[in-house]
C-alpha cells in the first residue's frame, strides 16, 4: 500500500488540533491577555516547526511544548517586554463571562508567576508535582513549596495529609 | 474555599478560554511560509553540502552546529547531529554546541550541565535515594545554572547549566569523562540525577557507547515493558530473568553495528509502535533502560545513534519477551 508523503509542517496542523487550547490557557494565565496569548501561543508551533524534535510519544510532546510557552512567556515577562506583574485592569478576560469565573481567573494572575505556573498544570491539567518537576524543570521540592505558597495566596483548604 | 472547590471552578473558568479560528489560520499561515523558506536555498544548506563534498574527497568533516530545519533531529536535546563516517561503518556524534545566537534558533531544553568543557545530558540511567550515597565520588564543582532556552555559545562557560546551582560529583566506579552526578539535599531529602557525556565520540560498535554503562556480567535484576504500558506510563513491568539470554544479548549489543539517527533505516522508527522497553538494574543498583525497535535496533538514552543487533540474536531475545 502506497503511504502518502507528510509535508513539512503537517505534524505542526496535526499537534494544533490537539494541544493549542491547552497552550493558550497557559499564556493566558501568564500574558492575561488574548491578543498577547495568542502571539505566544503561535510562537510555540513555529519553534516546533522550525526545531522539529522527535518525540517519544504524546505525552513527551506536551510536555515539550508546555515547557516551550511557558518559557517563552517568562522570557517575554522577563525582558521587560511587558511589565513583570500582570495588572488586573489590563486583562483580557472578557472571554469568561460568569462574574464569579472572571474573579476566579482575576485571583490566580494575581498571583507571582512562579506560583501561577504551578498551580495552573496542578489544578488545572492534573499534573503530578513529579510531572511538574520534569516539564519545568525545578526541582521536586521547588514544585512543593510554589504549590504550597500558591495555596496560602490562594487560601485554599487542604482536604486531607495526602496532598503534596 | 475547599481545594478540590477550586480545582473544579478553576477548571470551569479556564475552559472557556479557548484558542479560535483566527490563531489557526495564522498558524497554518506560519506553517505555510515556513514551506516556502525551507525551498529557498540556505547558507546552512551551502554548508552542510560543503561538508558532505569535504568528507567526499577525504578531508575530515568539521564539527559544526549544523541547524538546517531537517526533521532528523535528537529527541529532546536538538544540540548534536550525526554525521555518518561511510568508510569505517562508524557514526561520529560531533561534540555538542549550542547554536549560535545570530542563527535564530534556540536549543531544546534538556538537563544538562558543562563540566570541562562537554556537554552532559541527562542519563537514560536512573538510581534511587537510598544508593545515592554509595555512588556518589569525588566533589567536581558546583553548577551555576545560567542556561535557559535561549541560551548561545557564550553561556557555555565551565559548570554552567540549566538545573539550577548544584554539586557535582563523580560517580564511583565510571569514568568522569563519561558520566558525573548532581547532588543537593533539600529539607533533608536527597536529590540526586546522572549526566552522561554522549557527543564528541566516534561510536564503531555498541560496545563504543553501551560499554560505558557496564552491563556485562553486572546484571543483578532486569524487568521490560510493553509499549503500551510505557506510553500511557501504566508501568506494567514484566518480569525478565537476569540468565544467559539476556547476557548473549547485552553481548550481542556490544558487537551491534552503529546506524546514524539519520540513517534511512530509523528514520521513521519513531512512526510505529513495535518496541519494548527493557530496564536493566545492576550490581551498583544503577538502572538502565534501553529501548528496543521491532525493526531489530536498540536505542539508549538520547545518544542520536542506534544500534542493530545481529538479527538471529535479536530475534531470539525479543520473541522471549512476550506480547
Amino acid at each position: 500500500m502506497q503511504r502518502s508523503v507528510p509535508r513539512p509542517g503537517d505534524h505542526v496542523i496535526q499537534s494544533y488540533e490537539t494541544h493549542a487550547d491547552t497552550l493558550f490557557r497557559i499564556a493566558m494565565m501568564h500574558l492575561g491577555r488574548r491578543q498577547d496569548a495568542e502571539e505566544a501561543t503561535q510562537d510555540t508551533f513555529i519553534k516546533l516547526m522550525e526545531k522539529a524534535p522527535a518525540f517519544n510519544d504524546g505525552e513527551h510532546q506536551k510536555a515539550w511544548l508546555i515547557r516551550v510557552i511557558t518559557n517563552h512567556c517568562k522570557s517575554l515577562l522577563g525582558r521587560g517586554w511587558r511589565k513583570r506583574e500582570v495588572k488586573l485592569e489590563s486583562l483580557d478576560t472578557a472571554a469568561v463571562e460568569d462574574p464569579e469565573d472572571r474573579a476566579l481567573i482575576e485571583l490566580v494572575l494575581s498571583l507571582p508567576l512562579k506560583y501561577r505556573s504551578v498551580i495552573h498544570l496542578y489544578y488545572y491539567e492534573d499534573y503530578t508535582v513529579k510531572e511538574i518537576s520534569d516539564i519545568l524543570r525545578i526541582s521536586e521540592s521547588a514544585v512543593k513549596m510554589r504549590l504550597k505558597r500558591g495555596r496560602e495566596l490562594l487560601k485554599l483548604e487542604l482536604e486531607g495529609d495526602t496532598t503534596p | 474555599m475547599k481545594e478540590d472547590q477550586f480545582r473544579q471552578n478553576y477548571k470551569k473558568a479556564v475552559n472557556q478560554m479557548k484558542a479560535n479560528e483566527a490563531m489557526k489560520r495564522n498558524v497554518e499561515q506560519a506553517v505555510r511560509a515556513q514551506r516556502q523558506e525551507q525551498k529557498k536555498p540556505r547558507r546552512t544548506l551551502y554548508i552542510a553540502a560543503s561538508i558532505v563534498i569535504a568528507a567526499g574527497i577525504g578531508l575530515a568533516a568539521p564539527s559544526v552546529w549544523n541547524q538546517v530545519n531537517a526533521p532528523t533531529a535528537v529527541p529532546d536535546t536538538e544540540v548534536a547531529q550525526v554525521e555518518p563516517v561511510a568508510p569505517s561503518g562508524s557514526v561520529v556524534i560531533p561534540k555538542m554546541e549550542l547554536p549560535d545566537m545570530a542563527s535564530g534558533v534556540s536549543a531544546d531544553m534538556i538537563g544538562l550541565v558543562v563540566y570541562q568543557n562537554n556537554i552532559y545530558t541527562q542519563s537514560g540511567t536512573s538510581i534511587e535515594a537510598a544508593n545515592i550515597e554509595a555512588l556518589r565520588g569525588e566533589k567536581l564543582g558546583t553548577t551555576t545554572g545560567g542556561i535557559d532556552e535561549w541560551s548561545g555559545k557564550d553561556d557555555y562557560i565551565e559548570l554552567a547549566s540549566n538545573i539550577g546551582a548544584v554539586d557535582i560529583y563523580a560517580v564511583k566506579g565510571y569514568d568522569p569523562a563519561f558520566r558525573v552526578m548532581s547532588y543537593e539535599v533539600i529539607d533533608g531529602q536527597v536529590f540526586a540525577q546522572l549526566y552522561d557525556m554522549t557527543n564528541g565520540i566516534t561510536v564503531s560498535s555498541g560496545a563504543d557507547l553501551i560499554g560505558k554503562l557496564q552491563l556485562e556480567g553486572r546484571v543483578a535484576s532486569a524487568q521490560w515493558e510493553g509499549y503500551d504500558s510505557w506510553n500511557n506510563g501504566l508501568q506494567q513491568l514484566q518480569p525478565l530473568a537476569a540468565d544467559e539470554s539476556l547476557g548473549s544479548f547485552i553481548a550481542a549489543l556490544y558487537a551491534a553495528q552503529p546506524v546514524a539517527e539519520d540513517d534511512a533505516r530509523v528514520a521513521n522508527i519513531y512512526d510505529g509502535q513495535d518496541r519494548k522497553i527493557i530496564y536493566v538494574t545492576l550490581a551498583d543498583n544503577t538502572r538502565v533502560q534501553l529501548v528496543l525497535f521491532g525493526e531489530g535496533f536498540v536505542r539508549y538514552s538520547n545518544a542520536p545513534v542506534f544500534f542493530e543487533v545481529e538479527p538471529g540474536a535479536f530475534q531470539s531475545f525479543w520473541d522471549s519477551l512476550g506480547e
